[in-house]
């Protein structure tokens, strides 16, 4: 049987998401309706943990851009780059999702407001950060995407700041109570998205470190026939 | 007295405002469309992800099928 012949990581991963993700979603079909948002209350369950999640993994690659700058170690990199990667997918659903709510909820797709600006200059500068570090493998190409990422992350706190401090966003924290289905289905919703983000975490790693191995390898074959 | 009448007066003139408001209305009505096409969005962004992974699996082929040429060219040379 399989299970007894692989007892890899990614495995189990898969298994856990395969029950988690429908689930999730069940729970998340079952929650009643928010009284003043409807059925577009519902794209909360997903933007909500992938937001923070983004967050997080952003955060992250940039913490891991630091200490590759200090270190100089390649491994700091490739975690930085898969890091960000991962954040950048889910910070182009929030982008989104985010719009199609707003939509509903305010009647336009986007608000230039606070939060939704600093979302939105984090998202461009990790692009560029991802356009630049596909762009080579040089020490040189991967020392200013660092810096790109560091540039990223500024953001975060910003975005934390528009939020709690400056009251100036539509899109503030508190005052939601929540009916205790909707607060399990986004518990489960929450499992499932961290489990996703690892399951992707895990096999971007596996990639990522098979394509550094023949970089290096094939940077050594163009040395020796040079 | 008079105080007392007034007041229940006024609790009852609140609910009659806020009950059907706060129980059975949704303010925003409609959606639907709006919610699969986040939800679709959410499983499109996984899979073009896993796409790109399958992408650089196949580049990494390539180039090991190269590197593995180059080496049993060398073998043969020796």
């Amino acid at each position: 049987m399989f299970w007894k012949r692989d007892h890899h990581p990614i495995t189990y991963l898969i298994l856990l998401n395969t029950i988690a993700l429908p689930v999730a979603l069940y729970k998340i079909a079952i929650a009643p309706k928010e009284q003043t948002m409807g059925i577009i209350q519902k794209i909360f369950y997903l933007h909500m943990p992938l937001a923070v999640l983004s967050l997080l993994l952003l955060l992250g690659g940039a913490i891991f851009s630091v200490a590759y700058l200090i270190k100089r170690k390649n491994i700091f990199d490739r975690f930085a780059t898969l890091s960000i990667e991962v954040g950048m997918l889910w910070a182009t659903f929030v982008l989104i999702s985010g719009s199609i709510w707003a939509k509903k909820a305010w009647h336009a797709w986007w608000v230039w407001e606070p939060r939704l600006t600093f979302v939105l200059i984090m998202w461009l500068t990790f692009g560029v950060y991802l356009i630049l570090r596909r762009s080579g493998t040089g020490d040189q190409t991967k020392k200013i995407s660092a810096i790109f990422a560091l540039l990223g992350a500024i953001n975060i706190p910003l975005i934390h700041i528009s939020v709690h401090r400056l009251k100036l966003s539509k899109n503030q924290k508190g005052g939601m109570i929540l009916d205790p289905q909707m607060k399990e289905a986004l518990l489960y919703s929450f499992i499932a998205m961290i489990l996703i983000t690892t399951l992707l975490l895990f096999l971007g790693n596996q990639v990522s470190k098979k394509m550094a191995h023949t970089t290096l390898l094939q940077e050594k074959i163009a040395e020796e026939e040079s | 007295m008079n105080d007392n009448i007034e007041m229940v007066t006024k609790i009852n003139t609140i609910e009659q405002i806020y009950t059907p408001v706060t129980l059975h209305k949704s303010t925003i009505q409609g959606g639907e469309t709006m919610v699969i096409v986040a939800y679709s969005l959410f499983f499109l962004l996984i899979m073009g992800y896993l796409l790109l992974l399958t992408r650089r699996v196949v580049q990494i082929k390539k180039r090991m099928n190269r590197i593995n040429k180059y080496i049993k060219h060398g073998e043969s040379n020796e």
